[in-house]
């Protein structure tokens, strides 16, 4: 089955531009202004566009790999554990797990790299640019 | 003045002070270069390393870092389609570009030159024309600066190639109503935050940006087959780093003319080095004969954008030193700087402590040629990131990606906006739709907003008070101009 993709952007995009416009009936008056005659600005526009697209060439289903869909899981998961963990054991793990996943066949260096790399932008941050990152234990690298 | 130059010239030549003057630089570079760290949270950094100093060699050390950060945002921006700040997004344009056609090197080299003459020429300006100029700047209001945002909106027009006008209008108007986000600026009343305390102030720029580019890019890196990286990791490093004298002189109307408008918006308090590195670049593209190719890789591109951004910096110390009104907010840190050392800008500063004043001038020259020095000795190192292999790269760009925008408020909220823009930001470019203009409508919306109410405010109501200034009046025939000359121009094709 063929689906046309480009078609599908400019319908996601209606549909979100009507719910925002349904959500300015709350607003008072002044607040709801600018968004609103954007919102039909915009939606005009996307209306347009869809119409160009809806005769664009039909395409199959793009599949995702593996890869991609596993660097959106795993950034994900990488910031929510910062919280956790702290930002150096949770950066060395998150670029230790991606190093393996793009095609790294040795853990030793993976391990080296991510967990030097991580080191090094912590103390850059925190001690050179005095900008605060998560600790899992305050007062030290962790 | 000869007097004063001269002056400040005795004042600032010493040892201490060069050696500040290269370590401002030389910091700024790097703080301009990683994602995250803009040019005012650099100043803000060092401004309190600065008081055991004294009040020159601290301005000095603050200028070189000022100048450096705006130079040192085009290395990522060239290298991985990541500006370091927002100054250099429209480097981005043609700078990477540029680096998958394997020109990478010469890329940098165009964008460091074109940096060190938009700077040296808004610091000949500053020196000579300050007094004059700070006054036609104040009185610019709000009407004048709502003409202004929308004459910067009218760039998206040329911003977006001809195939895809609509979906660049598209993705401007997207980009002005998502700085509609947050409470309003007239009644605290908060608008699409879904009662998110975090999102009452907004979409942070800088998250966006690293987001729609930085993030986007790794997506790509990821989705794109290996080959592609493997040649732009081979061809640019052994490429030629400086123009020839020949393509500088081909060039010679694009830096005049770029280094101009950043002056000029330099000057216009509340205009940033964003903006005008935007504007420079559409009328380099407008006027060029090679309009175009701009967006396809040519040095052309980097060299408007480049030399448009530098020019703000002495630009914006214009209103600032003469009137105390800061022209963006890097300036407006220096502000907190020149205070903290005793020193009122104003007309009073010119009288009373001159030294400084042209001691500070003439430290931003050494400061543009530390920057040259330090950039052409970086120019055979920075391209080496390219060789790093996709698996450490990646990583190693997300990593940085989440670090400078956890470091902007110390939010998570901004980590997780990052991500939505880089996922936002992969799925339009995949179908086509500019990324660009998004930022631009990011930028100027607010300003537009902000502006347009406080003229019905101050009119009570009436619209015909943006016809009744002369600037204004000016700066709408601008607009119009430029948008039908732009439109005329892709229809015609």
């Amino acid at each position: 089955m063929k689906i046309n993709l480009k078609f599908g952007v400019p319908i996601l995009f209606l549909i979100v531009e009507i719910f925002f416009f349904w959500m300015t009936f709350s607003y008072p008056a002044i607040p709801a202004f600018v968004p609103r005659r954007l919102l039909v600005f915009l939606f005009v526009v996307t209306l347009w566009i869809a119409y160009r697209e809806w005769n664009a060439d039909k395409r199959e289903i793009v599949s995702f790999n593996v890869e991609f869909i596993s660097t959106l899981v795993l950034s994900l998961v990488y910031v929510v554990l910062i919280n956790y963990v702290g930002y150096v054991i949770s950066s060395a793990l998150y670029m230790f797990a991606l190093m393996v996943l793009l095609g790294s066949r040795k853990l030793f260096m993976p391990f080296v790299i991510s967990t030097g790399f991580s080191v090094i932008l912590f103390l850059l941050f925190t001690k050179i640019l005095t900008v605060p990152l998560p600790h899992l234990i305050r007062g030290t690298l962790l | 003045m000869l007097d004063n130059i001269l002056l400040g010239f005795q004042s600032f030549i010493t040892l201490q002070n060069l050696f500040l003057i290269g370590l401002g630089t030389f910091s700024g570079i790097i703080i301009g270069a990683l994602p995250g760290l803009s040019t005012t949270m650099g100043i803000a950094l060092f401004v309190p390393l600065t008081f055991s100093m004294d009040p020159l060699s601290g301005l000095c050390m603050l200028g070189g870092l000022y100048g450096g950060s705006v130079y040192g945002g085009s290395i990522s921006a060239t290298l991985l389609r990541t500006p370091g700040t927002a100054a250099s997004c429209a480097t981005v344009l043609d700078g990477y570009e540029m680096t998958k056609n394997g020109e990478g090197a010469k890329a940098l080299g165009v964008g460091l030159i074109s940096s060190f003459i938009g700077g040296i020429f808004s610091t000949i300006i500053l020196i000579s024309i300050a007094p004059p100029l700070a006054k036609i700047a104040l009185s610019f209001g709000s009407p004048e600066y709502f003409m202004v945002a929308l004459f910067g909106l009218t760039i998206i027009i040329s911003l977006s190639n001809k195939q895809n006008l609509l979906k660049g209008i598209f993705s401007g108007a997207l980009g002005v109503f998502i700085s509609t986000i947050g409470v309003d600026v007239i009644e605290a009343f908060p608008r699409f935050t879904f009662g998110n305390i975090n999102l009452f102030d907004g979409i942070s720029l800088i998250p966006a940006l690293i987001g729609l580019f930085s993030f986007a890019q790794v997506l790509r890196l990821v989705a794109q087959n290996s080959s592609e990286q493997e040649q732009i990791n081979d061809q640019s490093i052994s490429g030629k780093i400086l123009p020839s004298m020949q393509e500088l002189s081909s060039m010679k109307k694009t830096l005049l003319r770029s280094s101009l408008i950043g002056t000029i918006v330099g000057i216009v308090p509340g205009a940033g080095a964003d903006i005008a590195s935007f504007i420079g670049y559409s009328e380099a593209k407008r006027n060029s004969k090679n309009g175009d190719s701009f967006g396809t890789g040519i040095p052309e591109g980097v060299a408007a954008s480049e030399a448009c951004n530098n020019a703000v910096v002495g630009g914006s110390l214009v209103p600032l030193l003469t009137l105390g009104v800061p022209g963006n907010s890097a300036s407006a840190v220096l502000l907190g700087g020149l205070l903290i050392h005793g020193l009122a800008p104003g007309p009073l500063l010119f009288t009373r402590t001159p030294h400084i004043v042209y001691g500070f001038f003439l430290s931003l020259f050494v400061a543009n040629i530390f920057m040259l020095i330090f950039g052409l000795l970086g120019l055979k190192v920075f391209p080496q990131v390219l060789k790093v292999p996709k698996n450490i790269l990646i990583p190693g760009i997300v990593i940085l990606s989440v670090t400078g925008s956890f470091s902007i408020q110390n939010s998570f909220m901004d980590v997780y906006l990052m991500l939505f823009f880089g996922v936002l930001g992969y799925i339009l470019e995949k179908y086509e739709y500019p990324i660009a203009p998004i930022v631009l409508g990011l930028i100027l919306g607010p300003m537009a907003e902000n502006a347009l109410w406080q003229t019905l405010i101050i009119s009570r109501g009436s619209y015909l008070i943006f016809f009744s200034r002369p600037i204004s009046l000016f700066l709408f025939a601008l607009s119009v101009a430029s948008l039908i000359y732009a439109v005329r121009t892709n229809l015609k094709s």
